[in-house]
């Protein structure tokens, strides 16, 4: 009955499939096969919001991913930087022109030349409204002062000061056609947001990553087809969709029932069933943590206490982080320490490692400090019970039990105070963004992509009231941020490691997990390369290009 | 899907003066009322003895995450391997709470409403009712669910926005049948011998809203409940509470159907289904009590009776059915 | 006589109107949080991007000054511009309400078939097995809660029925009825739930107007001149049922409402009720804002066409 409707295109596509395969006999399931099948359209499914199509207007940053160019790219597995659009790039001696060459012989998706000089009119267009219109993007465009497109293929960057983090910054700013764009840019930008960017019947958004967008139905499905003009390798398949759930079960039982293909996205709870189920579930190390978040703030006006160093450990000591990797994430986390996860590779850093579960050590250190229990077994410190308030998202209760009873066993209490999104990160600044009011957050955190650069600002001054939750502010940790972001790529892992065990030491934000993404796929498919934020993704254009059919 | 009683602004018949023993009569004498009631009285006994009955500690986890039924665990384990059937158990008593509490509520913001516009009549009518109409007309759910976003999910905030969101229909139901009493021989008797608006409300109005507020009571609990279940599955009311609504919240996020864990979703919602049953059947029974005529539609060929009226008082039944 | 009474309602809607978005724009202003506190969310954020969105929303104009220029464009039919995608209001409301509608209707039609049908069996054989059994479904499928049902209804259908979405989004080229055929089984569930739903209420109150109406005495006149029960039922119970029940039904409105937020929500349905939802979550007060007011707007006018027509139907109403 349901099923009737789907006969029709899966007969197209296994006909087109198989009109392909006549001349190929690749049958390898790994992700680099020789000359693998062409053809095929996956059907993913993600849990999520489409966001739009405009860059400027936000939100749809999977999909500017992939139908957008940028200057570079990452590697996915070394996570080292890789020529994209620019393929090769130099900087002047002081560290204030760079200057890229890019792809001969590029088009955008309806025919027309992609050149240097649409970077260079993205990137001042960028920079021209970026107190107004761009703003979203004002942070890649820092210290830009102007981009020069000396011919189609070079652009130079001018920055009035040296930059080190050109690359993850202006090179990673979507590069969008001048001719569609350019009159949206005139005057004051007052149109540039406002622009729906929305594709037609027979006219698909002009892009020019490996693939271009046909369909667009807000928060319902996103269809792509392959990019006949993309200057970049070929991908297998002839397009994919992406549809948008709003909940999980719909979403693993649109997977199981075959209304789609793959999952961008399982929830931990759902992957050994469909392993089970015969489908392919393989997780990735994420860039993305949970944290809580204590208050650093040395101006809190109750419960200075927290405030003490060696409280802090011994309240890391009470957080039982394997425990919650297996319960809450089902086994799809791992504990650690470091504010850079160890999936950004090299930047990572090693030596920073979690404190034990250890409420015996914890206790100790406590007592030591002469808190000592009351009647009902809470400490007193200072006068005052050690008891606290936990802001928290509903959706992290699961966290804050097991955080509950480790705490209760050194003789702390918590309470949870849970808040949405908007009112939680209100709630943490209170009052007026001075972060005098709350002790404990269960955060979100990680490092904002392959380069650590957004993760590491957000525990800058300047992003206080912004971006920063935690309330951690220290000039010395912002005198390094600010080195790194001037130093010259390979000065900057040391600066980076050294910023992280400072944020260990203040303890501000401690991170319990880090978590997997999970993907899982039908067996019918095989080709994916995984990334840190799934199939489907704003870190890299490469991950479905080698997705095919797998021949039978 | 909530429990509505009928037009609020038609008074309902008041029986006799003293209600109390015609009407007692009756209830017990219709099974659905026993049933509600039977239910109820369970549901209740197993919230207060919540602590002594559960097997299993909660939210403790005592098996695998999602476990099935078992001879240990009858109902199977939920999303952090907490035993199903000590949830239930202890989800009891924050459900009935909060419905008993949102009643509460209601009951008392509503009443007095309802008493004052429908006993003053006049200005105080008109304004009060325009209030009670704004209220009515701003769809229930959305305006929780924004109400819930400003106070952040707690239990005492849950119960405050259920309740004063009820109030409407109290007040209206009330407003009618008060402003019947109010024309009332005897009423109209004692004010014009001097007796104070207080006292005339106290001893006169009130005991004849008695049954009508119980039946309007009960209802509300209903609906409480259900307003409870309806917050807590979109993820508004305090998450680290356990509930009934909760528990399908749980078992909704984190993927319960898609891992066949049946288990953990209809064990909560057959809970509730029985609990807004059981207090429809016995609001409703009271409901009908008061409202002689219904009883006296027994015009089937053959058991014909012919119920003579006389004014507000029904002669009771000759034979009863 | 009814020129004044209808006259009279459309004042007290449009004040009721007029009141509640003030109300709305009120509410929406005290709510913690605003359009940029979720800014640690966004990829990319910086203290630049917080000044340009409050500029651009106009947060540190003064509360009165926002609400001037919110009625006054208001005035214009203009609900204002979305936060989330920088479009105009309406048209993100009409586009959520063109998914919402079909749904609702057709889970309220056939709440209406199914409640009367239960009801009229219910009247016609009363105390009898037939009685006690479709009024016990009723109140049992008015027990259900919403969200719940609509759980049970996906485990019991999953793999026969979609159950998600309003359509397949990957039909390549389908034909007329192919799309037909595909819109009408993702509708199938959410209406059928929010019929099971509805129809619970309805039908015992139906049931309980007929009965009554079976009490009356021109009805003991008829049955004495020999009219048969059936025909009773038929002639006056029905049309003089009507009455309480139409106001009831406009009552159910606000119900409707609920049910749907609930229903969209499990089976993913992109109305009206996933935008309130979401549009909470991100603070954008511009489409919650004209979202409570399309709603509240449309109770108004239900209740409003429902007064005059009980008028109609009751012409012992005068003043």
């Amino acid at each position: 009955m349901r099923r009737s409707p789907s006969w029709r295109p899966v007969l197209a596509i296994v006909s087109l499939v198989a009109l392909a395969l006549s001349g190929c006999s690749e049958t390898s399931e790994k992700s680099t096969p020789a000359a693998p099948p062409q053809g095929g359209f996956l059907r993913i499914g993600q849990v999520g919001t489409t966001g739009t199509l405009n860059p400027y207007a936000g939100g749809g940053f999977d999909i500017y991913a992939n139908i957008f160019p940028f200057l570079i790219q990452f590697n996915l597995e070394t996570v080292e930087i890789e020529p994209y659009f620019a393929t090769r790039w130099t900087t002047s001696n002081d560290g204030r022109t760079w200057t890229f060459k890019t792809q001969p012989n590029a088009r955008w998706s309806d025919g027309q030349p992609m050149t240097a000089r649409d970077a260079a009119f993205t990137l001042n267009m960028t920079t021209r409204f970026k107190d107004g219109p761009t703003a979203n993007y004002a942070s890649y465009v820092n210290f830009l002062e102007r981009a020069e497109a000396l011919d189609d293929q070079t652009v130079v960057l001018h920055y009035d000061r040296p930059v080190g983090a050109v690359l993850p910054q202006a090179g990673w700013v979507r590069i969008l056609p001048e001719h569609v764009w350019g009159p949206l840019a005139a005057g004051d930008g007052q149109g540039i947001k406002g622009f729906e960017n929305l594709p037609s019947e027979g006219k698909p958004v002009v892009s020019g990553g490996p693939w271009m967008l046909t369909k667009y139905e807000k928060n319902e499905v996103t269809l792509f087809e392959r990019n006949p003009h993309y200057f970049g390798p070929r991908p297998a398949l002839d397009g994919f969709g992406v549809r948008y759930f709003a909940d999980r079960d719909a979403l693993v039982t649109a997977l199981k029932v075959g209304d789609i293909d793959a999952i961008d996205g399982v929830p931990p709870s759902a992957a050994e069933g469909l392993k089970s189920a015969g489908f392919v579930v393989e997780s990735t190390p994420g860039i993305d943590y949970h944290a809580l978040d204590i208050n650093p703030n040395p101006e809190k006006t109750r419960h200075k206490e927290i405030l003490n160093p060696t409280v802090r450990r011994a309240f890391e000591h009470a957080i039982d982080r394997q425990q919650i990797a297996q319960v809450v994430f089902s086994g799809y986390a791992s504990p650690g320490a470091a504010n850079i996860p160890p999936a950004n590779g090299f930047w990572h850093n090693p030596k920073v490692v979690p404190l034990p579960f250890s409420p015996d050590e914890a206790n100790r250190l406590l007592d030591q400090l002469g808190f000592n229990r009351g009647p009902d077994g809470v400490r007193v410190a200072n006068g005052e019970p050690m008891s606290y308030e936990v802001l928290l998202q509903p959706a992290d209760n699961r966290e804050f039990e097991i955080l509950r009873s480790g705490f209760e066993r050194i003789g702390v209490k918590l309470t949870p105070r849970p808040l949405d999104r908007a009112a939680l990160s209100q709630a943490q600044r209170a009052p007026n963004g001075k972060y005098l009011e709350y002790d404990f957050a269960l955060s979100r955190g990680g490092s904002g992509g392959f380069d650590p650069d957004f993760g590491l600002s957000t525990f800058t001054c300047e992003a206080l009231g912004v971006i920063n939750n935690s309330g951690y502010c220290n000039p010395a940790y912002d005198q390094l941020y600010n080195q790194q972001e001037a130093a010259p790529q390979s000065e900057r892992v040391p600066i980076v490691h050294r910023m992280q065990e400072m944020l260990n030491e203040a303890r501000a934000r401690v991170v319990i997990v880090y978590v997997d993404q999970i993907d899982a796929w039908s067996k019918d498919w095989s080709g994916f390369q995984e990334s840190p934020r799934g199939m489907f993704s704003t870190l890299s254009p490469k991950t479905l290009t080698s997705v095919h059919k797998v021949a039978k | 899907m909530s429990i509505v009683l009928a037009d609020p602004d038609a008074p309902v018949a008041a029986g006799t003066d003293r209600p109390g023993r015609t009407g007692k009569r009756i209830i017990w004498e219709r099974p659905s009322a026993v049933l509600g009631a039977a239910i109820l009285f369970l549901f209740m006994v197993v919230a207060l003895a919540g602590p002594w009955l559960q097997p299993y500690p909660v939210p403790q986890q005592v098996g695998p995450v999602y476990g099935p039924p078992s001879a240990r665990h009858l109902l199977g384990l939920d999303d952090v391997g907490g035993d199903v059937v000590s949830l239930l158990i202890r989800g009891s008593r924050v459900s009935l709470l909060i419905g008993f509490a949102a009643m509460a509520v209601a009951m008392v913001v509503g009443t007095s409403v309802g008493v004052a516009s429908g006993y003053f009549g006049g200005r105080t009518d008109a304004v009060l009712m325009r209030l009670t109409d704004y209220f009515l007309v701003i769809p229930y759910l959305p305006l929780m669910i924004v109400i819930a976003a400003i106070w952040g999910p707690s239990l005492d905030h849950i119960i405050l926005v259920i309740g004063l969101l009820q109030w409407r229909w109290t007040a209206r139901i009330v407003r009618a049948q008060v402003k019947s009493i109010r024309e009332r021989v005897y009423v109209r008797r004692a004010l014009a011998l001097g007796a104070g608006h207080g006292r005339t409300v106290v001893r006169h109005v009130l005991p004849q809203l008695g049954p009508l507020l119980v039946s309007i009571g009960i209802l509300s609990v209903a609906n409480a409940i259900f307003a409870e279940t309806a917050l807590a599955f979109l993820g508004l009311s305090d998450p680290t509470a356990i509930s009934w609504g909760g528990m399908i919240h749980n078992a909704f996020q984190r993927a319960a159907i898609s891992s066949g864990a049946w288990w953990a979703v209809v064990p909560p919602g057959v809970c509730v289904t029985l609990v807004i049953a059981g207090c429809y059947l016995l609001g409703q029974s009271i409901e009908e009590s008061l409202n002689p005529r219904l009883r006296v539609a027994h015009l089937s060929g053959r058991r014909f009776r012919i119920r003579p009226t006389v004014g507000d008082h029904p002669v009771p039944p000759v034979e009863s059915q | 006589m009814r020129t004044r009474y209808i006259l009279r309602r459309l004042v007290a809607a449009a004040v009721t109107a007029f009141v509640a978005v003030t109300l709305n724009f009120l509410l929406f202003r005290a709510v913690p949080g605003t359009a940029v506190s979720n800014l640690s969310a966004v990829p990319d954020a910086s203290p630049a991007l917080r000044d340009a969105l409050i500029r651009e929303f106009g947060l540190d104009r003064p509360k009165w000054e926002q609400y001037v220029l919110y009625m006054r464009e208001l005035a214009q039919g203009n609900l204002g511009i979305s936060y989330d995608n920088r479009q105009p209001v309406a048209a993100n409301l009409a586009t959520a309400l063109g998914n919402s509608l079909p749904m609702v209707a057709l889970g309220v039609v056939f709440a209406l078939i199914l409640a009367t049908v239960t009801a009229v069996l219910a009247a016609w054989k009363r105390r009898t097995v037939v009685d006690y059994a479709s009024t016990g479904a009723a109140i049992v499928f008015s027990s259900f809660p919403t969200h719940w049902l609509a759980l049970m209804l996906l485990i019991m259908f999953a793999g026969i029925l979609p159950s998600s979405g309003t359509s397949d989004p990957f039909l390549i080229n389908p034909s007329f009825w192919e799309r037909t055929w595909d819109r009408l089984s993702h509708m199938a569930l959410p209406s059928l739930t929010l019929a099971l739903s509805l129809y619970g209420g309805l039908a015992v109150i139906f049931r309980s107007a007929l009965l009554e109406t079976l009490g009356e005495d021109y009805v003991l006149t008829a049955k004495a001149k020999g009219l048969s029960d059936w025909g009773v039922l038929r002639k006056h119970a029905l049309r003089n049922a009507m009455l309480p029940t139409t106001t009831m039904i406009g009552l159910y409105l606000a119900f409707m409402v609920t049910g749907a937020i609930l229903v969209e929500t499990v089976f993913s349905w992109p109305g009206v009720g996933r935008v309130i939802f979401q549009a909470v979550l991100d603070r954008d007060y511009p489409m919650l804002q004209g979202a409570f007011l399309m709603l509240t707007l449309s109770v108004v006018v239900m209740n409003l066409v429902v007064d005059l027509l009980y008028f109609k139907l009751d012409p012992r109403i005068a003043a």
